[in-house]
């Protein structure tokens, strides 16, 4: 055990007072570091809202001033479609959902003092500050904004006289290529962490659910990203040096860059989805009071889906022109990719069967999303097929589909793992209350902006068209704008209660106990909040971690490190 | 610390660079011999693919390694043979 | 009749995966470079595809000068041997041989980016700049990515070097040089195979 512990770098054991620079602003410590990440993530997400918002309310009534901003140019419009995607993927989606929690739940789950590299972990979260700012400045440099959307396909991304942009998506390559190397670094320590720094006893098939998710995702992360930092590269020196990678007048091809983004394009969404689907398996079981269903499937399926996702990407490209042949082993690949998907969402359904429920505003969350997320999953099986997609492929029927998958695990997965983690990371108890209110309002809303969608994607309207007045044929589907816009506004004015929730529970909330939830896996062990080194002693594992209800356990609930020994009456 | 690298000495990194050097030789003079070009550029990879193994394995003593080290840099090459072998039809072969 | 169950406790025996025993620094850096591989590698990928779509750059490829490239990899070939006797050296706690290895393997660095300076700088005298066409955009961003890696390798050397000199290296001298020495083989592995693809593949008749 002591030459676990002597392997990580130099970790403080003792207390000497910190000034208040070091302790914020230069922390080596997981949760501080957990928590600037979280603050990255939510203040970026203010950002990308606002940018939803100003879509939406473009969308619906085009052509009117957008109160509050103005109105909006064709040329600014693609601008905020691109900023949204980018900003909503990149630095809300990884930092909050790979970054926080990440950061925060794998030390200690595994029983763990801190990450196994502390310098290397602040490192990667200054690394996103300064991309965050890279990303701002981005916007505010002459020449437009970045507006090749966030899939920057070139010839558009690659010739600044057909965008109209030229410092701001070099900074997007540059703002991009951090944030890389950011969870470059977050993942090389996530995963070495959780290999080598788990306490005695805990194995792997003792793991909690949610840190198998975080270092499969920071793997499937560490794989797919490098042809795309290549492919970045090249069109980076496309426009600057004037390099021919993207050109087809000289031998280039821009399909080559919509393979090399979609390479990585497609695992990523699965980076953001499995450890939103771990946080609400940690969640499930302890307000079902029941173990989680088929944890050992649950795995294998991980590791399968994660392997598949590598190699579905073209399911992305049906019909830009790429070769025909390649279509349909993608398509069969892509259904198959469901099959890992589902034994998921049924063992989680299984967890709640003949569970003893308990309505509290993580559970609520994490219901909301599990039934929202289905929707979103079942959508992609049509998006998978290349015949269907044919017709599918960049309407908004896609729009909706990938939001009725990233929203739900990314907002509602991630305010479940928010208010649930919420007493251990500040210990103080949010209002009840208002969090009921918070998951009310964001799941009826969020319904109300998106199945529009879906009937205004089947009808036929594309994506990223500024003027849906300017073609007669979308004129049926417009009221399906309007609603969708009323529902965002409502989406977005719904998480006034999160926001004031949160600042007046860390203030002035109800002191929390060590474990309010009744929880087994070890963070449960630490105080809340945990001090610098987590734990006081070392936990030894001796079971994993989801023993509710154990039969002839008087407890519903058996922690993690805790021996048990039970006395049996037999028969006769 | 690695126990069983550090029985690797000097005189047998030596022997190893002695060897990367006549490779390198080797590969290159091929290039300059009467031989199809199909042979010569399938020389020229082996030896570099004999190289980057001699390399790898013994200056980053891969060999003395936990089996999971293969896995992990062993995985990569392979997932680019892929993406290469699916974007043959679409980039290399299109008219 | 009572029977004791105790229930998946195993306290006092403590089982662990044999993998815990790895040092965390070598496996961080295993995973650091399988991330470099799918970037040089996604590179190398497409410079295969252009190359076969293309049908050869033969005319292109004869303005690079095979010769000068494998004095290149030699010098990143020694450099190499030098890097993992400084290794050898810090194991025999041969301070004063570690710190020549490291000098020497920083000077060979410094020789590779002069030599590639060198011909960049012929290059462009000719003409044949980044924007001249596929073959020149492919040698500029492979051999000037390889290059970037190699000054941040320079770079970790010569701190390891001033360390040596200062006396600080000791501590954890060992772990350092080996983890700076298995980032310095792969940027020279990755030389291994830019070498024939650049300079031989497309010299050959």
């Amino acid at each position: 055990m002591e030459a676990q512990l002597s392997h990580i770098e130099h970790v403080d054991h003792h207390h000497h007072p910190q000034s208040l620079i070091s302790k914020y602003v230069f922390s080596t410590d997981h949760k501080m570091i957990a928590k600037q990440y979280l603050a990255v993530g939510l203040l970026m997400a203010l950002v990308g809202g606002a940018m939803a918002y100003l879509i939406r309310v473009q969308l619906a009534w085009p052509g009117k001033p957008v109160t509050g901003w103005g109105f909006i140019a064709p040329g600014s419009y693609m601008a905020m479609v691109t900023m949204h995607g980018t900003i909503m993927v990149f630095f809300v989606a990884m930092p909050i959902l790979l970054g926080a929690f990440g950061n925060y739940l794998i030390p200690l789950m595994i029983g763990a003092p801190d990450m196994a590299f502390p310098r290397l972990n602040m490192m990667s979260v200054w690394t996103l500050f300064v991309a965050s700012l890279v990303l701002i400045a981005s916007m505010l440099v002459p020449g437009s904004a970045p507006n090749a959307g966030w899939t920057g396909y070139p010839p558009l991304s690659a010739v600044p006289e057909y965008s109209g942009s030229t410092w701001g998506i070099n900074l997007w390559l540059l703002a991009l290529a951090l944030e890389f190397s950011s969870f470059l670094m977050g993942g090389i320590n996530f995963v070495t962490t959780a290999i080598n720094m788990r306490a005695p006893g805990l194995t792997f098939w003792r793991l909690p659910l949610v840190v198998w998710m975080e270092i499969t995702a920071s793997a499937l992360f560490l794989l797919s990203v490098g042809p795309l930092v290549a492919g970045s590269v090249m069109l980076l020196l496309d426009r600057v040096l004037g390099t021919t990678f993207y050109a087809p007048s000289q031998g280039g091809d821009p399909l080559l860059w919509q393979h090399l983004f979609w390479f990585f394009g497609h695992p990523e969404v699965y980076v953001i989805a499995l450890p939103a689907i771990g946080m609400m398996m940690e969640i499930l079981p302890v307000f079902a009071r029941k173990p989680m269903f088929g944890y050992r499937a649950i795995i294998y399926s991980t590791i399968i889906a994660g392997f598949l996702s590598l190699i579905v990407w073209a399911h992305h490209m049906f019909v830009s022109g790429m070769d025909p042949r390649l279509a349909t082993p993608f398509s069969i690949l892509t259904i198959l990719i469901s099959i890992p998907f589902a034994v998921m969402i049924f063992a989680m359904i299984a967890t709640l069967w003949r569970g003893s429920i308990i309505f509290s505003t993580p559970m609520l969350f994490t219901l909301a999303a599990l039934s929202s997320f289905l929707i979103g999953g079942v959508t992609g099986i049509f998006l998978g097929s290349q015949a269907a997609d044919i017709y599918l492929h960049d309407s908004y029927f896609v729009v909706a589909h990938f939001h009725y998958t990233l929203f739900p695990l990314l907002f509602m997965g991630g305010f479940a793992g928010i208010y649930y983690w919420f007493p251990k990371m500040f210990g103080k108890m949010y209002s009840e209350p208002l969090g009921k209110l918070h998951c009310v309002l964001t799941f009826v809303f969020f319904n109300l902006t998106f199945i529009p969608l879906f009937m205004a994607g089947f009808g036929g309207a594309p994506r990223r068209i500024y003027f849906p007045y300017g073609y007669d044929f979308l004129k049926p589907l417009q009221h399906y704008h309007v609603i969708a816009t009323y529902g965002a506004i409502g989406l977005l004015l719904g998480q006034l209660p999160f926001v004031i929730n949160l600042f007046a529970s860390m203030i002035s909330g109800r002191k929390a106990e060590t474990n309010p939830w009744h929880a087994n896996t070890l963070e449960w062990t630490a105080p809340s909040p945990p001090p610098h080194g987590n734990f006081e002693h070392v936990p030894h594992v001796v079971r994993g971690p989801y023993d509710y209800s154990v039969p002839g356990v008087a407890e519903d609930w058996v922690a993690q490190d805790k021996v048990v020994t039970v006395t049996v009456a037999a028969a006769g | 610390m690695n126990t069983e690298a550090t029985q690797d000495t000097a005189k047998f990194y030596f022997q190893i660079w002695e060897w990367l050097i006549i490779l390198l030789v080797v590969g290159t003079v091929i290039v300059f011999m009467p031989v199809s070009r199909g042979l010569a550029l399938t020389i020229v990879f082996a030896v570099a693919a004999i190289k980057g193994v001699l390399v790898v394995r013994n200056y980053m003593h891969l060999k003395h390694e936990h089996l999971i080290f293969y896995l992990i840099a062993g995985l990569p090459p392979l997932l680019v043979i892929i993406m290469l072998l699916a974007l043959l039809p679409d980039i290399a072969f299109r008219h | 009749m009572e029977a004791d169950i105790a229930i998946h406790a195993n306290a006092p025996a403590i089982e662990t995966d044999s993998l815990v025993s790895l040092p965390a620094s070598r496996v961080a850096l295993w995973i650091f470079l399988a991330g470099e591989i799918m970037i040089f590698g996604g590179l190398v990928a497409c410079f295969m595809l252009y190359r076969i779509a293309a049908g050869g750059w033969t005319d292109e490829a004869s303005h690079v000068d095979w010769q000068v490239g494998t004095i290149n990899t030699v010098v990143l070939l020694t450099s190499s041997l030098t890097m993992i006797l400084a290794l050898a050296a810090v194991r025999r706690n041969d301070q004063q041989a570690v710190k020549r290895f490291l000098a020497v393997t920083v000077a060979l660095g410094i020789a590779f980016l002069g030599v590639k300076a060198f011909e960049y700088h012929g290059h462009i005298v000719e003409g044949f700049t980044p924007s001249k066409g596929m073959f020149w955009s492919f040698y500029y961003t492979m051999t000037g990515l390889h290059a970037l890696h190699v000054t941040g390798g320079i770079v970790v050397n010569s701190i390891l070097l001033i360390m040596a000199i200062k006396g600080t290296l000791w501590a954890r001298g060992e772990t350092r040089l080996e983890i700076a020495g298995l980032y310095w083989h792969f940027v020279d592995v990755v030389w291994i195979l830019l070498f024939p693809l650049l300079y031989l593949s497309l010299e050959a008749k």
